[in-house]
């Protein structure tokens, strides 16, 4: 393993910083991440709505000075919010790091939500989820989680559902601001090429005056009977499905497991996986296959998809399936397994090298509890057995835990309860 | 500071290396002037399926996958309107024997008929893909709309019918032909050392071999605008795309068109971000690109609106444009912001993962037959307003803009559009 000096601390006001420096870089990546997310949504949509608004505007500077603040120092900052998390990542030329992360700390203590300026935020969240609907393959990875999870806190999309969205008054997200910068988690990463103590000096100084009380919610998955299906008429020239499974989350000792597993089915690290073989090379049916896991702290899922001609929807769901079934049935045998870790070993040395996927990764496993020493984490990624992950697919990919999204022109019901059935017998 | 090492081989093959220090991983692209633009209209689609037959193997190669893996490499590759960059990411100690593959599998691709039918249905699923998505679905249209009666005015993809007729001796004549010694440029990105290099391409026949001159031709860009494309397509929302030609011959005409894309788009505090989405909420967020080919270049930006704002939308696009056109000095005050905008998105792209780094270092040689990022910061740190508004002048003249509309489009808000 080749060495990364990842400098972990925790200040005396309870925040997390992480700092990583690499001397060729030109650019430099800090991550601010809020542990609270779409989870803990008082009206749908609440949390993005307020991670979204701090990019337009604090009380201190209006919508037009806080964006000509953001160029001035060449800064393309982007809000994210996931079920556990909001965070804002920025990308900056190195010298003007400094700066970023003032502006940063900025955004996080003064967060402002008049009604005009909320309404535009609204307008533009309700936008963009239907965007993300009338598009086949979204459309089918967002609703794999509603399928997953119904009827609990987790399943609904992060952005809300446009009339939620429009419930959410400046007085709900005042109060859903005040609790998470009370209670929630604060975690700060820094990517750059100066030394990490310096990283953190900067990180430190920025946020004195934030002090935390973290105590963070604990994320239930509701136990379900049997699977679920989730189907969206599109029209369209694809049909897009996605098979989600509920799995544990990062925090578990069955995380490194769980990565592998991804892996072996088609992940980012490793593209080339039993689904790309089966369904891409060797049928030609469908260019994008893959697999995805979402692990939160506590939970997570595990995702296989695949976007088809309508009337290939049936093949390719059965394929996928029994991809899926074969890693619960069969250990992945040992050779195979030993490629693997190598791979993925060397594609998170290559990763830390990225400021914002380095600084990306480090946020979320110290957030979530998992390794953000590089060295630790691989030493857990190599001592997975083939049983080990038989036994997580097993847990996760039975058919009382395995649910289907699907979007486009989709068999009836009552074909796709057949074949999830007879697939995860 | 990072800078660049080249050597020419005498066949015209080019090498370059970005010297990483103390990098531990490497990246490794190869490229071809082989793209939409060198495709005969019926065939259209043909270099990206070859690039998609590159990855079936050769006779000693099965498994490119699992032999990239067993490296500790992941590839990749893009075709686009002017270029095919192949590339990969690895640990720097497998760089050599990334790039020696690289070479092995892009003179020997053994393209195999049953192959060829085989990834026709994934070429078609990645094209349905295009056409699902609004956003893939304007900006493959916008080169097309632009560039019309020039060699840039392609799809890329191609359509279904033009990917149906692709034939295997078509494909082969066409990768026989192109990827030749002289249209190839080699970029590596690593804490490495130009010999090694050297070494390992002269260990390769084909790449030394002597070779007549290039087989691709380059033509002026004469822009013939403004035109418009709509398409009418079952979705709720309406997506647009605005897209200006640029002339790319300069220093100072390529850091213009970069500038101008952070002043009118994708900047933060950019012309149509504060119109369209802080003040008006037309659209939730704006997707901007510049790229600089070699005959000309485009600022394309794309969005999404509600088919009841066409109007509205259009009005404010008409208006920013015509600002440009006729009052820049009125930017003025914005160069300062948009310069450093643009500074910084060229920082944060070098710094991309070693795929994108190499991609586009690759590219940018391809395109101007040279690349170094410190010259091409200080392009950008040293144009001045003077310069920057001469060449704006001349991008947003009416002739070089074209409208794409994709969604509900019943009532033609193209035909109205007063340039």
């Amino acid at each position: 393993m080749v060495t990364f000096p990842v400098l972990v601390r925790e200040t005396s006001k309870g925040v997390k910083v992480a700092a990583l420096s690499n001397g060729f870089l030109r650019s430099a990546s800090v991550v601010l991440l809020v542990g609270r997310g779409s989870y803990s949504d008082p009206v749908e949509g609440c949390a993005c709505i307020d991670n979204s608004t701090r990019l337009r505007l604090t009380s201190k500077l209006d919508p037009l000075a806080l964006q000509a603040a953001m160029d001035r120092i060449g800064a393309t900052v982007e809000a994210v919010t996931d079920r556990d998390y909001m965070l804002l990542r920025a990308q900056v030329p190195s010298k003007k790091l400094e700066k970023c992360i003032k502006l940063l700390a900025e955004l996080y203590a003064f967060p402002s939500f008049p009604t005009s300026e909320l309404d535009k935020e609204k307008a533009s969240q309700r936008l963009a989820y239907e965007k993300v609907m009338q598009d086949p393959m979204t459309a089918s990875m967002t609703n794999v989680w509603e399928a997953a999870f119904p009827r609990n806190p987790l399943g609904h999309p992060v952005t809300g559902y446009p009339n939620t969205i429009e419930k959410i008054t400046p007085k709900t997200l005042k109060e859903f601001d005040e609790q998470t910068r009370r209670n929630a988690p604060l975690v700060i990463s820094i990517v750059s090429k100066q030394r990490e103590e310096t990283l953190v000096d900067w990180a430190t100084s920025s946020f004195e005056k934030v002090s935390l009380k973290p105590s963070p919610e604990k994320i239930t998955p509701s136990p379900r009977r049997e699977f679920n299906v989730f189907r969206t008429m599109l029209q369209a020239q694809q049909t897009t499905f996605t098979v989600g499974g509920v799995t544990a989350g990062a925090s578990s000792p069955d995380y490194p497991a769980l990565l592998l597993l991804e892996d072996c089915l088609g992940s980012e690290r490793h593209y080339a996986g039993t689904l790309f073989k089966e369904l891409r090379e060797k049928r030609g049916l469908t260019y994008f296959p893959g697999s995805r896991l979402f692990a939160l702290r506590d939970c997570g899922l595990l995702t296989a998809h695949a976007g088809v001609k309508h009337e290939k929807v049936s093949e390719a769901l059965r394929l996928t399936l029994k991809c899926i079934t074969d890693l619960r049935d069969k250990a992945v045998p040992e050779k195979s397994l030993k490629e693997l870790k190598t791979l993925h070993r060397q594609v998170i040395e290559t990763m830390l090298e990225v400021p914002s996927r380095a600084s990306t990764w480090l946020a979320l496993n110290l957030f979530r509890g998992a390794e953000t020493n590089p060295e630790s984490y691989m030493s857990k990624i190599e001592a997975v057995t083939p049983e080990n992950i038989r036994k997580v697919a097993e847990k996760s990919l039975t058919s009382s835990r395995v649910s289907l999204s699907i979007a486009g022109k989709p068999p009836s019901m009552k074909n796709l309860a057949e074949i999830l059935r007879e697939g995860t017998e | 500071m990072t800078d660049t090492e080249t050597h020419k081989f005498s066949n015209g093959l080019q090498l370059v290396l970005e010297k990483l220090p103390k990098a531990k991983s490497a990246g490794v692209a190869v490229g071809f002037p082989v793209g939409g633009r060198t495709e005969e209209p019926d065939v259209s689609g043909i270099s990206h399926y070859l690039e998609h037959m590159i990855f079936k193997g050769t006779r000693t190669v099965k498994s490119v996958d699992a032999t990239f893996e067993k490296l500790g490499a992941r590839n990749n590759a893009w075709t686009d309107v002017d270029a095919t960059i192949y590339v990969a990411e690895c640990p720097k100690k497998y760089s050599i024997r990334v790039l020696d593959l690289w070479l092995h599998l892009l003179s020997e691709a053994s393209i195999e008929p049953e192959q060829l039918e085989r990834e026709r249905g994934v070429i078609l699923s990645e094209y349905f893909i295009s056409e699902d998505n609004p956003d893939y679905l304007v900006e493959k249209t916008a080169t097309l709309t632009l560039f019309k009666d020039h060699p840039l005015s392609t799809t890329v993809i191609g359509s279904e019918e033009t990917i149906k007729a692709i034939t295997h001796s078509k494909m082969h004549d066409y990768f026989r032909s192109l990827y030749s010694p002289p249209n190839t440029v080699v970029w590596v990105s690593g804490d490495l050392t130009l010999d090694k290099l050297i070494d390992c391409v002269n260990g390769h026949d084909y790449w030394t071999r002597s070779v007549k001159g290039s087989a691709v031709s380059y033509k002026k860009f004469q822009p013939r605008g403004p035109s418009a494309t709509e398409l009418r397509r079952p979705t709720k929302l309406l997506q647009v795309g605005l897209a200006l030609s640029g002339p790319t011959g300069s220093a100072e005409e390529r850091a213009s068109l970069q500038i101008l894309g952070s002043m009118f788009s994708s900047g933060q505090s950019s012309i149509l971000r504060r119109r369209l989405v802080l003040e008006a909420q037309l659209t939730d967020k704006l997707r901007t690109i510049t790229p600089c080919y070699k005959e000309a270049g485009m600022l394309f930006t794309t969005f999404a609106t509600r088919p009841d704002k066409a109007k509205k939308v259009l009005k404010i696009l008409t208006e920013a444009l015509s600002e440009l056109r006729e009052d820049t000095d009125k930017f003025k005050e914005h160069f300062g912001n948009a310069h450093n905008h643009a500074i910084g998105q060229l920082t944060t792209n070098i710094d991309s993962t070693m795929m994108y780094r190499t991609l586009q270092g690759a590219w940018e040689t391809l395109r101007r037959g040279h690349c170094s990022w410190d010259e091409l910061i200080t392009q950008l740190e040293t144009l001045d307003f003077n310069e920057f508004k001469e060449n704006v002048a001349e991008i947003s003249r009416p002739e070089r803009t074209a409208l794409i509309l994709a969604g509900d489009v019943r009532e033609g808000p193209t035909r109205k559009l007063q340039f």
